[in-house]
């Protein structure tokens, strides 16, 4: 019966981010109910009784649970991230799987259907590969880094950059009719905006 | 709230209300005589309210951070050891300000209605 307590607390913290402060929140949910059970099983309760006394005592913890969660980042224990980084290495092996073997209904069965199970076979590769990047937890370290972006500055250059090449392209394509030729102009600006980048995330690294 | 007595029902909830209302000032009141955890709180409302009333684990727990928040409270784990340490909570000085400012404004409140009362008879 405790157990199935603990069950039930673990439950309601389920998809719930793990800050600092959320983790300690069930820990001291758990001990105040644990006792609380305790002591009507000592007053004479049945544990089926003193059970649903207990639960029903909780309330509606998930005004506070929101509250909490916004404040600060969740934290991972090792043992959290190692499983997690398992279970994402084991969807992505499959998915990677899925998609080299999508190919052989088609080659087998020659015919629209076996082109159709290919689409299958990749749109559930896909939907794990989907899966698997919105659910995996990251640890604070690679949760920051995700989120390192490039000054506006940058951004604006690279527009511009972007957006002449466009334009200088069709110009000297539509004058030169040697479309087989311009096109390697895009090459040549994307090598640009990389710099560009580079020469920014320089600067910004020397601060 | 948690009403224990099954017996009366609805006109119960109106006092439920109240208590729910003045969690704070029973929070405080109860740290003020000795630091404590949430379940010993919960259980002296209950005995106090002869097995009546009890807060729910939510609004206890919501109490305890706005309390701590402001400054009134703080807390600090138990040594029972890692498996069923408690969280104890004890009384600031601004913590016992409030708590005289609520009891005062309670008073107040108190006085208001019954004045008001007076009146309408």
């Amino acid at each position: 019966m405790k157990k199935r307590l603990e069950n039930y607390v673990h439950r309601l913290f389920d998809g719930v981010p793990k800050t600092q402060k959320i983790r300690e929140l069930e820990q001291e949910m758990l001990q105040n109910i644990t006792e609380k059970f305790e002591s009507l099983i000592a007053q004479g309760k049945s544990e089926e009784e003193a059970y649903n006394a207990t639960v029903a005592g909780i309330g509606d913890i998930s005004e506070l649970l929101d509250e909490l969660s916004k404040e600060s980042a969740p934290v991972y224990t090792k043992q959290e991230i190692e499983k997690s980084r398992r279970r994402s290495a084991a969807l992505v092996s499959c998915a990677v799987m899925l998609y080299i073997i999508s190919i052989i209904p088609a080659l087998i069965l020659q015919n629209e259907l076996g082109v159709a199970l290919m689409f299958v076979i990749v749109a559930v590769a896909t939907a794990i590969i989907i899966f698997n990047s919105m659910t995996a937890i990251r640890s604070v370290q690679e949760h920051t880094e995700q989120k390192k972006k490039k000054s506006r500055l940058n951004e604006a250059i690279n527009s511009c950059i972007w957006s002449a090449s466009v334009l200088i392209y069709l110009a000297i394509s539509f004058f030169t009719m040697a479309w087989h030729i311009t096109w390697l102009m895009f090459i040549f600006a994307s090598a640009v905006t990389s710099v560009v980048d580079a020469v920014f995330d320089l600067l910004n690294s020397d601060k | 709230m948690y009403i224990q007595s099954q017996e009366r029902g609805v006109d119960m909830s109106i006092t439920a209300d109240i208590i729910r209302g003045h969690t704070n000032t029973i929070i405080l009141s109860h740290l003020i005589n000795s630091d404590s955890y949430g379940y010993e709180i919960n259980k002296d409302i209950l005995t106090r309210t002869d097995n009546r009333y009890e807060l729910k684990e939510a609004t206890l727990y919501t109490a305890f951070k706005r309390l701590e928040d402001a400054g009134f409270i703080v807390s600090y784990w138990g040594d029972e050891g890692a498996g069923a340490r408690r969280k104890y909570y004890s009384i600031t000085q601004s913590g016992k300000r409030e708590y005289y400012r609520l009891v005062e404004e309670w008073e107040e409140e108190k006085s208001l209605i019954n004045r008001l009362l007076e009146e309408k008879r």
